[in-house]
């Protein structure tokens, strides 16, 4: 009996089994694999074009695999990926909210979609968790770019979800905001909250509990930051990167 | 289908509408423009055509029915003339495209009750405005030597008539084309502004996204149709014979059809151009061509007549026309009602299949 509550707990929060993605002749995903522990903080690092992206959203239920599978919150991606749907937050790489609206109507839509049961309460508490109280009548388009990202980021966490997907959620912001960005996604990773996270900034990477590196497609390292910098004897994982990177280019 | 999502995408859609002024023309302002413009434009009534005079009776009879003429809006005076030569060459220069020329014996033979002729010689070069002027004046002079012979005077206005008949039919092409065009837009507009990634990212199912879409421009569809109509009955004074039940009835079901084949171009249509381009093409081309609203149907070659069935404006063109002007509603358009019901649902069937909730194959 303790031992399949034990079991239960330890159930990961994404396993990726051979996951492969193919768009015409060229391969974006090219048979990855690793999984992802529940509650920690996940780190996507790869060049421009590696396929973090490509991976993120097929995790998500919006791109289908062409080959492998993928187990989010213990739900097959290929085969009910409107399930998936309902227990992850997504938040792209664009800016993919209404400019036209204001942050309380973007806010009460996405509430709204997610079924959220008391949905004042919902969005009162997003307006304060993203910082933009007072804001909330403002129009959308019209906002600074960290604003943008902070209600993106609000939006995606609306109904609580146990799977948070954040593709590159900083990139165009000032190192105060990232830094304010990165506190957030701690705090919610420290609820409870599974966080897959993708990034350029090497910086930010020592955040992450674990990391992965992907180039064209692979996977070519994974580990914790530690792990990664003394497996490759660097003393940043700005240096791993680059090595890596470099070693692959090389060949 | 969760009512919830569905009242919350109907109530973003209606925020977009509301906030952007040009949709909102399109949505509200055109049909008006167009019912004006084509409801004025389009009838076939002539006004004003410059009317000659060669007068060569020259009696109380004659006079009256020269002022008959000039006294309706159809003609106005442009000129007398005195000969043969000088009729010829008032309607080649142009001064006047008809010249009503009265004989020396008009008093005489009416007054003895024989048949009294009177001649219109009329400019063939605009041959709609010459059948139109011969209408007229056939008319005029008909009821000027009865009220002369006879003493019977009737209120004998033809002017209204081609205005009645145009404007059913010109409100059921107006709704073709704004209806189209109002959901052409709503999912390509997804598409090309990025936000489809991330609904797409949310439980929402295809069917509450549809719904959800509908609804708002629903709600606009009826409000130009009550618009129209109200133009219709008090600006064009066109009467209302049939049931308003049966109008609303008949409308209500052919502004969903319509919306739905909007929000199926939209669906495959890759770009908010595109999408609103091909929704002008598909509705007013076929509505206004073949729907029975500029040439008989029964004119048309077997196979275009096959065709002109397959149009939901053919029937709503009709069915309009018969509400208002014949007002014979014994029985329900059951057949035309099936057939506007059953195309909305092949077209959302295909709407369905072609909507993709994931990014594959864009």
């Amino acid at each position: 009996m303790v031992k399949q509550e034990e079991k239960k707990q330890e159930q990961p929060a994404v396993v990726i089994d051979h996951l492969t993605k193919k768009f015409g002749d060229f391969t974006a995903v090219d048979d990855i694999s690793f999984t992802v522990n529940k509650g920690e903080i996940f780190g996507f690092l790869g060049a421009n074009g590696a396929g973090k992206s490509t991976t993120i959203r097929m995790l998500c239920g919006i791109l289908k695999p062409t080959s492998g599978r993928g187990i989010v919150g213990g739900v097959d991606i290929s085969k009910t990926p409107e399930k998936v749907k309902t227990f992850i937050g997504y938040m792209s790489q664009k800016f993919s909210l209404y400019d036209d609206l204001t942050i309380q109507e973007n806010l009460n839509f996405f509430a709204g979609i997610y079924g959220v049961k008391d949905r004042k309460a919902a969005v009162k508490r997003a307006v304060i968790s993203a910082g933009l109280t007072g804001k909330e009548k403002k129009i959308t388009g019209s906002l600074p770019v960290g604003w943008k990202q902070r209600l993106s980021l609000a939006s995606a966490l609306m109904h609580e979800p146990a799977i948070l997907f954040l593709d590159e959620p900083t990139s165009g912001v000032d190192p105060i905001t990232r830094r304010k960005f990165w506190e957030t996604i701690r705090s919610i990773s420290q609820k409870g909250t599974t966080v897959f996270v993708t990034t350029h900034y090497m910086l930010e990477a020592e955040y992450c509990d674990r990391l992965s590196i992907m180039r064209a497609g692979k996977v070519i390292a994974l580990g914790t930051p530690g792990e990664l910098k003394q497996m490759n004897h660097k003393n940043s994982l700005e240096e791993v990167f680059v090595s890596l990177v470099q070693e692959e280019a090389v060949q | 289908m969760n009512r919830q999502r569905v009242k919350a995408i109907a109530k973003k859609e209606i925020t977009h509408v509301l906030r952007d002024p040009r949709s909102l023309g399109m949505g509200l302002a055109i049909p008006v423009l167009l019912l004006v413009l084509f409801g004025y434009g389009l009838s076939l009534n002539v006004d004003n055509v410059p009317l000659a005079v060669w007068d060569q009776d020259n009696t109380t009879t004659s006079r009256n029915l020269i002022r008959d003429f000039t006294n309706s809006e159809a003609f106005q005076p442009a000129g007398v003339c005195h000969s043969q030569r000088d009729t010829e060459e008032i309607i080649q220069s142009g001064q006047a495209t008809a010249v009503l020329v009265i004989p020396p014996d008009f008093e005489e033979k009416i007054a003895r009750r024989e048949p009294a002729t009177v001649q219109l010689l009329v400019d063939g070069s605009d041959s709609n405005t010459a059948r139109l002027s011969i209408m007229y004046a056939d008319g005029i002079t008909k009821n000027a030597v009865q009220t002369a012979a006879m003493s019977i005077i009737t209120a004998y206005n033809p002017a209204m008539d081609t205005t009645w008949s145009i404007i059913p039919g010109l409100i059921a092409i107006i709704l073709n084309v704004i209806a189209a065009m109002l959901t052409s837009l709503c999912v390509a507009r997804e598409w090309e502004n990025g936000t489809m990634e991330q609904l797409i990212s949310t439980p929402m199912r295809k069917g509450e996204f549809l719904a959800g879409k509908l609804v708002p421009y629903y709600i606009i569809g009826v409000i130009d149709l009550i618009i129209a109509v109200l133009m219709a009955l008090f600006l064009f004074g066109v009467p209302l014979n049939g049931s308003l039940l049966a109008l609303a009835g008949v409308s209500g079901m052919f502004i969903f059809t319509t919306l739905s084949v909007g929000i199926l171009i939209s669906t495959a249509a890759k770009s908010q151009l595109l999408a609103s381009q091909l929704a002008l093409v598909i509705t007013f081309l076929p509505g206004f061509i073949l729907s029975g609203f500029v040439y008989d149907i029964k004119a048309m070659p077997a196979i275009v007549q096959a065709i002109t069935k397959l149009i939901p404006a053919t029937y709503f063109v009709s069915l309009l026309r018969t509400i208002f002007l014949k007002g014979t509603w014994g029985m329900a358009p059951v057949k035309e009602l099936l057939f506007l019901t059953l195309f909305a649902a092949v077209v959302l069937a295909m709407t369905m299949k072609k909507l993709k909730l994931n990014l594959d194959g864009r």
